[in-house]
């Protein structure tokens, strides 16, 4: 199939337009396909005309061919039809241009979706295994599918492999354990063990660093990248290089063995034992008998437990206190009670609270042995409490007089009045039983000029009364009136 | 009157209710005293609140009844003293005309 460059290079010897049929004739290609091409090329600006009339190199397609540049084919360059993007991905995958037309022709023939048939149908056509395996790919990518599991085994394979000619069936490899996802619309779906194209790490990694790729575009105003079929391939190159062999990464682990650690390479897949630091050995568990002998306790030893005799029976209590009497040494019996705060006796030489005396000086003041003083403290303290008591009494005392000072001060005049006569019958009377009504009560006349009232005396036949304050006489009938 | 009743009752309580027992038992007045130890200024109190029941038609037998009642531990002592409760009547009459 001819190329965007070599249909124009076919158009830069024409001053006049060309028909589409016979530029293909010219370049060896269909004159569907070209017609596709050349429609793309005007698109480009490298081309005029159309199928109709013919077609036309513009100056900027000279000026391409001239510069000898490549003219990209792009997405946007590939028709949506189904012909068109398996030319287009054949492309990508390298396959010449005349096994592409010759395999699409019996693609075509089936369903292009059956990726079981595209596989024969490249198979047949004898295209070259690693570009078929991309080539097929790639359009299992656009498909979003996933690798049927009867081509499993067909469409898998390391490079080594594939580097043998006539090499056609590979098993799949450690690398294709995981496998087990593709990418559509951005999230990673799951297709079956090992039939898909990445594991779910790889997955996401992909997925993150088209996801950066299109922010950096974004910013760099150019939009957003589509992550076309060529990004693809280029990435499963790359995924394959980092593969290598197609080998999984080694995993070592750290081993105990007879000559020490040692660093061995794990199988994948295959169990590991895990040995402890220093080996199955435990440090041995010890005993010590009544004889002071340390053994080792072996499996299989018994061992009993030596039940003590009676326990030895609880010790007297000694106690030694200071009395007036000096150090005084006392045994308890257990469980007796003991007192410790006994009063000293009276009169006792030995001080109670004692306390140092001091000189004017201030220094204390020793006996002729040298010997610092102590003083009793205790009668003068005895003698301050009591000091403070009385205070304290007869403060109490003056604050209760003043009370009742205040409050016989606070008591109405007439009612001290009142309480004044009261008092001065009490002291008259003393004693005298309180008169009932039965006994005639004497009759009280108070002075009409004094406020003194009087009463008439005992005996019945006076006539006269004198009033106690004023001195005023009044003669009986006058009493008597009122 | 029944204020003017309770009042005098706070008044006379302080003299101490044995003392007033003792008075009422022995005959001794107590109104008399009152007024007469009395300052100026409640002598004019109580004559301004004497005369201004006396308009109201409440006269110091009233009164004096009242007092009684507001004093229940005096009550059984002065049933039957009617002489003792005149004369303390009496001298109420007495203070209020006096100028």
């Amino acid at each position: 199939m001819a190329t965007f460059n070599d249909l124009l290079k076919a158009l830069m010897g024409e001053e006049e337009l060309v028909a589409t049929a016979a530029l293909a004739k010219k370049v060896g290609s269909t004159e569907d396909t070209v017609r596709s091409q050349l429609s793309k090329l005007k698109n480009k600006g490298y081309v005029d005309g159309s199928s109709k009339d013919g077609w036309i190199i513009t100056s900027e397609g000279r000026d391409s061919v001239e510069r000898e540049e490549k003219i990209p084919v792009t997405p946007k360059d590939v028709g949506s039809d189904t012909e068109s993007k398996l030319k287009y991905f054949g492309q990508l995958a390298t396959v010449p241009a005349d096994v592409i037309l010759a395999a699409l022709e019996l693609i075509l023939t089936g369903d292009p979706e059956d990726l079981d048939h595209v596989w024969n149908a490249m198979t047949t056509m004898d295209v070259p295994i690693m570009a078929r395996r991309k080539w097929w790919h790639l359009w299992r990518n656009y498909l979003k599918q996933g690798i049927p599991p009867s081509l499993k085994e067909k469409v898998v394979g390391t490079l080594e492999e594939d580097g043998e000619e006539g090499a056609e069936a590979v098993l799949a490899s450690a690398r294709d354990k995981g496998r087990d996802y593709i990418i559509v619309d951005d999230m990673p779906v799951p297709v079956g063990a090992g039939l898909g194209d990445y594991t779910m790490k790889d997955a996401k990694e992909l997925l993150q660093i088209k996801a950066i790729r299109a922010r950096v575009a974004g910013a760099g105003g150019g939009g957003s990248q589509q992550w076309g079929p060529k990004e693809f391939l280029e990435l499963m190159d790359k995924v394959t290089e980092k593969r290598g062999d197609g080998s999984a990464a080694k995993v070592y682990a750290f081993e105990n063995t007879e000559e020490g650690v040692t660093l061995k390479e794990v199988t994948p897949g295959a169990p590991l034992n895990m040995n402890p630091p220093g080996g199955n050995k435990t440090p041995p568990t010890l005993i010590i008998d009544n004889e002071g002998v340390v053994q080792e306790l072996k499996p299989g030893l018994q061992m009993g437990v030596k039940v003590s005799g009676n326990p030895p029976p609880a010790q007297k209590i000694t106690l030694v206190r200071q009395t007036d009497k000096g150090l005084v040494k006392e045994t308890y019996e257990p469980g007796e009670t003991i007192i410790l705060n006994t009063p000293p006796s009276v009169g006792s030489g030995m001080p109670v609270t004692p306390f140092p005396v001091f000189g004017k000086d201030g220094k204390p003041i020793m006996d002729s042995e040298g010997k610092p003083v102590y003083a009793d403290l205790e009668p003068t303290l005895r003698w301050l409490g009591f000091q403070g008591e009385q205070r304290r009494a007869d403060e109490r005392h003056k604050m209760l007089m003043g009370l009742g000072e205040t409050a016989r001060e606070n008591i109405p005049d007439g009612i001290k009045a009142v309480m004044g006569a009261i008092d001065e019958a009490r002291t008259e009377r003393k004693g005298k039983p309180a008169t009932t009504e039965a006994q005639p009560q004497p009759q009280v006349y108070q002075c009409a000029a004094c406020p003194a009232q009087f009463g008439p005396p005992a005996e019945e036949g006076w006539t006269h009364l004198k009033c106690p304050g004023c001195g005023k006489v009044y003669t009986r009938e006058e009493i008597e009136k009122v | 009157m029944i204020k003017a009743a309770k009042d005098l009752k706070k008044e006379i309580e302080l003299a101490g209710l044995d003392n007033l027992k003792f008075a009422v038992e022995n005959g001794i007045s107590i109104v008399g005293p009152y007024l007469q130890g009395s300052s100026a200024k409640r002598k004019a109190e109580l004559k301004m609140e004497l005369g201004y029941l006396l308009s109201l038609g409440v006269t110091n037998d009233m009164l004096l009844d009242e007092v009684a009642k507001q004093m229940p531990e005096l009550a059984p002592i002065m049933a039957g003293r009617d002489s003792y409760r005149k004369a303390e009547i009496q001298k109420l009459d007495q203070f209020l005309k006096e100028g």
